[in-house]
């Protein structure tokens, strides 16, 4: 009788075979578990079919196609199995099978041999070794002519006791590898451990991920693709990460679970385009950026992306025409994650004229930029408004414990979110070379994956490109984004009389799931107010 | 066959644990078992910092309703005591040795190529060598004559009332902190007060060393001189005037090593503490570290590596400790820390516990330092009574990769000192039990 892969749930299509709990041409009774296979990281137990002698057909990690022949269940002893039991008998003494009547008359033959041409020992070794189980040629003799003595046997033991103390069989994973596992989406069953009894440390996680991440390995990506639809939702594509040491900036997450959509294909730039939802103006340098130089860096991101990031649907329609630009990288990156902020957070845009003319005193005065000045009157106000400094997460609103602002950062044609971290806690002096630090790095490439990690809110200017007011899309997953508009004097009335002063305009685009246009107003308010009073930035307070 | 160079807590561990894994293991030891930590560093500095606590601790009994007059300070009968339990501890540790079979020489031995060391009964060929030669005390030749070395120390025979220690870290610390105790004036000349490890603590320390009375000199000694029975030191501009100069400083032991194992005055090795021959392995203050506690960490690594082992050693989770005034530090330091993670801190002050203050030990602070990602814990360091001992439950922690939730979620007696541990913990997340809702 044929035994095929079962169908272990709706779901299943293929699982992988773990463990035959008996052995090839072994007597197996109907109902008794045979067999244990995994699918969908699920360990199942499958039972004989039928009685009979089991013939397998398919080994431990093959992975079958639900219903498919792995095994039968055969009326006599299936023919090869014979011979496989006379090597078994050889290692393996104290094991009886009375059913087979040849076969024990061969092992008796083999069990003279192995005596003819015995070790030599003493007899108190002997009779230890037998005591302990301890086979005589695996001990090293250090008696007259290498005889194994009874301390020879003994130490043996200790040492084999010592080594397998406590060896429970199921090795375990370290709590932090747990989490960092979990996060990651990590199966921890293909995760060969180094610790303490083959348990899996930290350092087994990352290796293993970073061995996962190298290219030309087909079957990892096999392995892969299964998970894909249910893992969408929580990956939580964030900020672009960027290794320290690693091929720099491909964000690691996503490559590794989508690693084989087909590179430079025709449609990429039709993705983009719908992708964008048509010209949205796209969050773009700050201040202190030079003019980008798009000859120069154009090729830049190309050498970059040796594997496609992003899974784009494919667009439906004739194809355009034009010069097409391949989706690469951060490009494709940014592509992603503005469809899908623009997508699932429902956006709405407040505008606020702000008057500048006392931060562009304060700037000359301290030499900071007007980055600095809005980072830490942004920080500030969040501090108030915690509900802008959030994320919404399966329908729960977490309000973020610190307060991370990232700054959109130009790099050729990249765009790019360093953060400060902690930026409510910093003194203007503080956030300022925090800033000047993180652009440069930003623009020489050297940014570390914690500079983009974190963010809790963005902050994107224009002004240097002569935008006055413009939308900006939210950075998932946050709540928020200040736009900055160009800073030009206007006429604007103060105190019945018509002044020129130095004003900007903010735009604040926040999800409208997680906040409301009044507190949202009442935050874009504290804003101005801070930076009409930025003085008020430089009280420093204990933290 | 495994030959180990130096019977120290490097050499003997190493031989202990070879043992247990089937080995067969020579020891050569030119002194005595023990080495530098239970002749003449850890243990004796122990019971000296016992005896000057209980000394100063007198004044402190009358809060308690205890009085007594401090007899003058008796430095012979210390110096038996040290002698007691260093005996009795070097005797254990021999009995622990030959129970396991060790073969122990008493002579010196020097290593000649891969597989041969020559001790005083001719060549001994070996399948691995473990080197564990240690430390030795270093006074420049032309201070010798009117200089003491840390060994001299344990063996005066009167407590001088002033003293000059020369050289910082831990250890010398410790001294300057006996004749503190004591009631002896106390200078230190060193660059740093402490290592590299203690950066997180190192001024907290020495403003603990300041508030009693210690005086700070930088710069080197430039002659010595004798005036009646004091010395009179030059240095820089100052002159200092102590009874005795003690050196606290330590030089490698590489004599029986082949030149080319030695770079920087040390031996270079592997995570698996194997030199630049595969067979050879080094272990313990030959290799850079500074403390007993490494020097066994590493011992075992080299004997679990020489028996076909893939252990490795991992210098973070080793905790080092500084034992007056009492303080403790393991894993990174803050700038190492953030350096690499997005870190987040936790204190808790020893003012804030019950068993500190049930003790009168209020001065202190528990501060753990986790990654904020994954809540992995970093490092931590601690000041105050019973460091020494608490440090070692987040070294433990750390081993076994617990995350700062999992530390925290101690549960303990009360009022016990491991509570500051936890509080610290929570404190990362402002939950702490015994600190104001922040
Ligand atoms: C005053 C003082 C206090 C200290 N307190 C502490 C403390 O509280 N905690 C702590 O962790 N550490 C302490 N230390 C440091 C600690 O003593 C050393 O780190 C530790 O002993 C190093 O161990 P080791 O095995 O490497 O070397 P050692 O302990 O120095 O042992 C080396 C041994 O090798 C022998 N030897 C050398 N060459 C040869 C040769 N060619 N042939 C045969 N034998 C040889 C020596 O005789 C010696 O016994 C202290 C040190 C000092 C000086």
């Amino acid at each position: 009788m044929k035994m095929v892969m079962p169908k272990m749930g709706m779901t299943m299509e293929e699982g992988t075979i773990v463990e035959w709990k008996k052995r090839e041409g072994e007597f197996v009774e109907k109902g008794e578990i045979i067999l244990e296979i995994m699918t969908n990281k699920v360990n199942i137990e499958v039972e004989a079919p039928a009685s009979g002698f089991l013939k397998i057909l398919r080994g431990v990690d093959d992975v079958v196609l639900v219903g498919e022949v792995i095994a039968s269940i055969e009326e006599k002893v299936p023919e090869a199995v014979e011979k496989a039991e006379v090597s078994r008998a050889m290692e393996d003494v104290p094991w009886k099978e009375p059913e087979f009547k040849p076969v024990r008359q061969e092992r008796e033959v083999v069990e003279i041999s192995v005596q003819e041409e015995r070790t030599p020992a003493s007899p108190r070794a002997r009779r230890v070794a037998e005591d302990y189980g301890v086979l005589l040629e695996n001990v090293r003799g250090t008696g007259p002519d290498g005889a194994v003595t009874e301390g020879d046997v003994l130490s043996y033991v200790g040492k084999r006791k010592s080594q397998e103390a406590f060896q429970s069989g199921l090795p375990g994973v370290s709590p932090l590898a747990e989490r960092i596992a979990r996060e990651k989406g990590i199966d921890l069953s293909r995760i060969k451990g180094t610790g303490l009894e083959g348990k899996i440390t930290k350092e087994d996680v990352f290796r293993y991920m970073e061995e996962r991440e190298k290219p030309e390995r087909p079957r990892m990506q096999k392995e892969l693709e299964p998970e894909k639809p249910g893992i969408e939702k929580e990956r939580e594509p964030e900020i672009p990460r960027i290794e320290k040491e690693r091929e720099p900036e491909i964000p690691r997450i996503e490559k590794e679970r989508e690693p084989e959509i087909p590179r430079i294909e025709k449609s990429s730039e039709i993705e983009l385009e719908q992708a964008i939802e048509k010209p949205m103006i796209r969050p773009e340098p700050v201040s202190q950026l030079p003019p980008i130089q798009t000859g120069a860096t154009l090729a830049e991101p190309e050498h970059r992306v040796e594997e496609p990031i992003m899974h784009l649907e494919k667009p439906l329609g004739p194809e355009p025409e034009g010069k097409t630009l391949p989706l690469t990288g951060i490009r494709k990156l940014t592509a992603e994650r503005m469809s899908r902020s623009k997508r699932e957070a429902p956006h709405l845009t407040l505008g606020m004229d702000v008057d500048m003319t006392e931060a562009s005193n304060l700037k000359t005065s301290l030499a900071v930029t007007y980055t600095d000045i809005l980072v830490k009157a942004v920080a500030l106000a969040l501090r108030t408004h915690p509900q802008l400094n959030s994320t919404l997460s399966e329908n729960r609103i977490v309000l973020r414990d610190t307060i991370n602002i990232g700054i959109a950062v130009a790099r050729g044609e990249d765009l790019l979110v360093p953060v400060i971290h902690r930026a409510d806690a910093l003194s203007l002096k503080k956030i300022s070379q925090a800033t000047a630090d993180i652009i440069e790095r930003t623009r020489k490439d050297q940014l570390k994956d914690t500079d983009v990690l974190d963010g809790t809110f963005t902050i994107s200017n224009l002004g240097m490109y002569d935008i006055d007011f413009f939308t900006p899309i939210i950075n998932p997953p946050e709540a928020a984004i200040l736009g900055v508009g160009r800073i030009t004097p206007r006429p604007v009335v103060v105190r019945n009389r018509i002044e020129i002063r130095e004003i900007a305009t903010l735009s604040l685009s926040f999800d409208h799931r997680i906040v409301n246009g009044v507190p949202a107003a009442l935050f874009l308010k504290e804003v101005r107010n801070l930076l009409e009073h930025p003085y008020r930035l430089l009280m420093e307070e204990e933290p | 066959m495994i030959t180990i160079l130096g019977g120290g807590p490097g050499g003997y561990t190493a031989a202990i644990r070879a043992v247990q894994l089937g080995a067969e293991v020579t020891l050569l030891e030119k002194e005595e078992v023990g080495g530098t930590c239970l002749n003449w560093g850890c243990v004796p500095s122990k019971v000296f910092l016992k005896g000057s606590k209980m000394y100063s601790q007198l004044k402190f009994a009358e809060s308690y309703g205890v009085f007594a007059k401090p007899s003058p300070f008796d430095m012979r009968r210390l110096g038996e005591r040290k002698n007691e339990v260093k005996q009795a501890l070097v005797m254990g540790l021999k009995n622990v040795l030959r129970s396991y079979g060790v073969n122990i020489v008493h002579g010196e031995g020097r290593m000649i190529d891969e597989h041969t060391v020559v001790g005083p009964g001719g060549n001994i060929a070996c399948d691995k060598i473990i080197l564990a030669t240690g430390c030795q005390p270093e006074v420049p030749h032309l201070f010798q004559e009117l200089s003491v070395t840390y060994k001299d120390v344990f063996q005066l025979q009167y407590l001088p009332r002033s003293v000059l220690v020369v050289n910082g870290g831990v250890f010398a610390v410790e001294m300057a902190w006996f004749f503190l105790e004591l009631g002896s004036q106390v200078t230190m000349v060193a660059e740093n007060v402490l290592e590299r490890d203690f950066e997180d603590i190192e001024t907290r320390i020495a403003s603990y060393l300041q508030n009693r009375g210690v005086k700070f000199v930088q710069g080197r000694i430039a002659s010595i001189k004798k005036q009646g029975e004091q010395k009179l030191v030059e240095i820089g501009e100052e002159e200092i005037i102590a009874e005795e100069l003690i050196w606290m400083n330590r030089k490698r032991v590489l004599e029986g090593i082949p030149r080319k194992l030695v770079q920087h005055e040390s031996v270079a090795v592997n995570e698996h503490m194997q030199t630049a021959f595969p067979a050879v392995y080094a272990v313990g203050d030959i290799t850079g570290s500074y403390t007993a506690g490494d020097a066994m960490a590493q011992g075992v690594v080299a004997a679990e590596h020489a028996m076909g082992n893939t252990t490795a050693y991992n210098p973070r989770t080793v905790p080092k400790v500084l034992y007056a005034p009492e303080a403790a530090v393991i894993g990174l330091t803050e700038r190492e820390a953030s350096e690499e993670y997005d870190v987040v801190k936790g204190n808790f002050p020893y003012g804030a516990s019950g068993r500190a203050q049930t003790v009168g030990a209020i001065r202190g602070r528990v501060t753990i330092l986790a990654d904020k990602k994954y809540g992995e814990i970093l490092g931590a360091h601690i000041v105050g009574k019973g460091a020494s001992e608490l440090i070692q439950l987040i070294g433990f922690a750390m081993r076994l990769e617990a995350t700062i939730d999992e530390l925290s979620s101690l549960l303990c007696a009360h009022p016990t000192m491991v509570e500051m541990i936890r509080d610290a913990g929570l404190d990362i997340h402002g939950n702490a039990f015994n600190l104001p809702r922040k």
